[in-house]
């Protein structure tokens, strides 16, 4: 542990000295009583001063949470004799203590290990390393310390809460593996579709028998096949927009889990891409496995400041297949996330836009200046997504406190009453 | 009987313990120690006496001021200290401080028995100021 001096011992080397020359220059042997006063403390610490080795290890109880949950972390202090021992643990952005502290004073006597319990609750999600620590060591005097510091080694996952979604959004073309979507096509199904004349091959269940006794010849029934869709999950991390609490990019991440949890579930596969400073994406694929790898993957997602120009080019085509219905998360504030979604459209994607309105992180301001350019600023986001709609492109506002679930049927609503326009 | 200029020295002491206690700070405290210790120092030249023999726990309460008021700015940082922590260095310092008001009056003993017009004496006074200066930094060193 390196040495330091503490306050103490600049500020008890000047009384000694000042003290001394007043002395002298007095002829006064009593301040001389006052120098002896600082004098000890400084030569029996500097004379007995050896630098302390401490051990600490840590735990914590879980390495994966939920948001809200509360984790323990316990720390174990041992070491050489320490009359005070300053403990600073490491609590990143996103954890709250809610037990104990993480800013506190002990003493270690001969062979003692100290053990310090901390209640974190987990305030944000993201992929955290916790145990880290700053430790000081002061001398049985207080006036040399030895410093160190200790890493953190302890991962742990905070993912966010999943909402509970009744209905998803239908893709307008499914994929040829069997899952839960109605499919346009007709084949073999539960989903009653048409009626058709029996031909050479048809099995005799399928023959309808009321519509055969109607029209004195064989009819059978014909259905909609089941069938799983390729869903993109499309996370805009250009720029965030946030106040105190939740920002626009946690309500992005946790809608992007949720949907990725239902329509896994449905047997659909699932891809994301995170379209930001720093570009991340994973193929759609289906089952438990890719579950994980998609919000072990959101939860890396964090805004990067880059300044360059990204369009799709930069995404794999693998990423986007061609009848994948793309869900697309975004503020609609970096104009590279926008030009690209308006890309996708026009390369014949299904594409759907869940705007996490930034208006309510906004501040309008005192000033008539100011609110008129709030006003402007707002008639310019109208603009956008009118300019979307007219594209085919479904643009439905989405902001803190409201139900995803309310989001997605206004986009049912309107993919219902548009026509898919190709371009 | 107190001094008025030597309480000038004595009242800005206080406030500078006080100031740093409020903020708080650790650079005032040994202003203000500095500033209470010259209050003493000019009471002691503005009177007729030869010797105090209580000058060792005037140093004794010095050390005390400075040692408490430094603890209770880290308290301010450290709010959540170990009560067996604090007992101990407690006693430490109610140590420290009796040994230096019993080495403080056996200094003014000793000053007393050696008269104090003796050039040798002078200059021992120097070699020894400066031989504490140079044992610390000696040590500091090591």
């Amino acid at each position: 542990m390196p040495r330091l001096a503490s306050p103490k011992l600049a500020a008890y080397a000047g009384l000694v000295g000042a003290s001394m020359l007043a002395a002298l220059a007095l002829r006064r042997p009593e301040l001389v009583a006052i120098a002896a006063a600082f004098v000890l403390p400084l030569a029996l610490s500097l004379a007995f001063d050896r630098p302390p080795r401490v051990r600490i290890d840590g735990e914590l109880a879980l390495e994966r949470a939920l948001q809200g949950d509360v984790v323990a972390l316990t720390l174990d202090v041992e070491g050489d004799p320490v009359e005070r021992l300053e403990l600073a643990i490491e609590i990143p952005y996103g954890i709250e203590v809610v037990e104990g502290s993480a800013r506190l004073a002990i003493r270690l006597a001969r062979e003692e290990s100290r053990t310090i319990e901390l209640g974190l609750r987990c305030e944000r999600w993201g992929a955290y390393v916790l145990g880290g620590a700053h430790v000081r060591a002061f001398d049985r005097f207080g006036v040399l310390v030895h410093d160190q510091g200790f890493e953190s080694t302890l991962p742990l996952k905070v993912y966010p809460h999943a909402e509970n979604l009744r209905a998803l959004l239908r893709p307008q073309e499914t994929q040829v593996f069997s899952g839960n979507q109605v499919a346009r096509a007709r084949g073999e199904g539960i989903e009653f579709a048409d009626l058709r004349p029996f031909a050479p091959g048809d099995r005799l269940r399928r023959v309808n028998w009321r519509a055969s006794a109607r029209r004195n010849a064989l009819w059978v029934n014909e259905a909609h096949p089941e069938r799983n869709a390729d869903i993109v999950l499309f996370l805009d991390s250009f720029a965030e927009v946030r106040r105190t609490g939740p920002g626009t990019l946690d309500l992005a991440v946790g809608a992007a889990g949720s949907l990725a949890e239902r329509y896994l579930r449905h047997k659909d596969r699932v891809g994301l891409v995170s379209f930001g400073g720093v570009l991340n994406w994973l193929i759609p694929a289906t089952g438990v496995v890719q579950l994980y790898r998609i919000v072990d993957a959101l939860l890396d997602t964090e805004i990067t400041l880059n300044y360059a120009w990204k369009d799709l080019d930069v995404i794999p085509a693998r990423t986007l297949p061609p009848k994948a219905l793309i869900l697309a998360l975004t503020p609609l504030i970096d104009k590279r996330a926008v030009a690209a979604l308006i890309d996708l459209r026009r390369r014949g994607f299904d594409l759907a836009v869940i705007e996490i309105d930034p208006a309510p992180y906004v501040d309008p301001g005192p000033e008539e200046l100011e609110q008129l350019a709030f006003r402007l600023w707002r008639l310019r986001r109208e603009a956008l997504r009118a300019e979307y709609e007219r594209v085919g492109v479904p643009v439905v506002p989405w902001r803190y406190g409201e139900s995803l679930q309310v989001a997605l049927e206004e986009v049912r609503s309107f993919r219902r009453g548009a026509r898919a326009v190709r371009a | 009987m107190l001094e008025p200029d030597s309480a000038i020295f004595g009242v800005a002491g206080v406030l500078l313990v006080a100031v740093a206690l409020v903020r708080p700070a650790a650079a005032p405290v040994p202003w203000g120690v500095a500033s209470l210790g010259g209050a003493y120092a000019l009471a002691l030249v503005l009177s007729d006496r030869d010797l105090d023999v209580a000058a060792g726990f005037v140093a004794a309460g010095l050390f005390l001021v400075g040692e408490l008021g430094f603890w209770s700015i880290e308290a301010h940082d450290w709010p959540k200290e170990d009560s067996a922590a604090a007992r101990v260095r407690l006693a430490g310092m109610l140590i420290l401080a009796l040994a230096a008001a019993t080495v403080g009056t056996l200094l003014v003993a000793a000053g007393a028995a050696v008269p104090a017009d003796l050039g040798l004496v002078q200059v021992a006074g120097v070699l020894g100021a400066v031989g504490a200066l140079l044992a610390l930094a000696l040590l500091a060193r090591r």
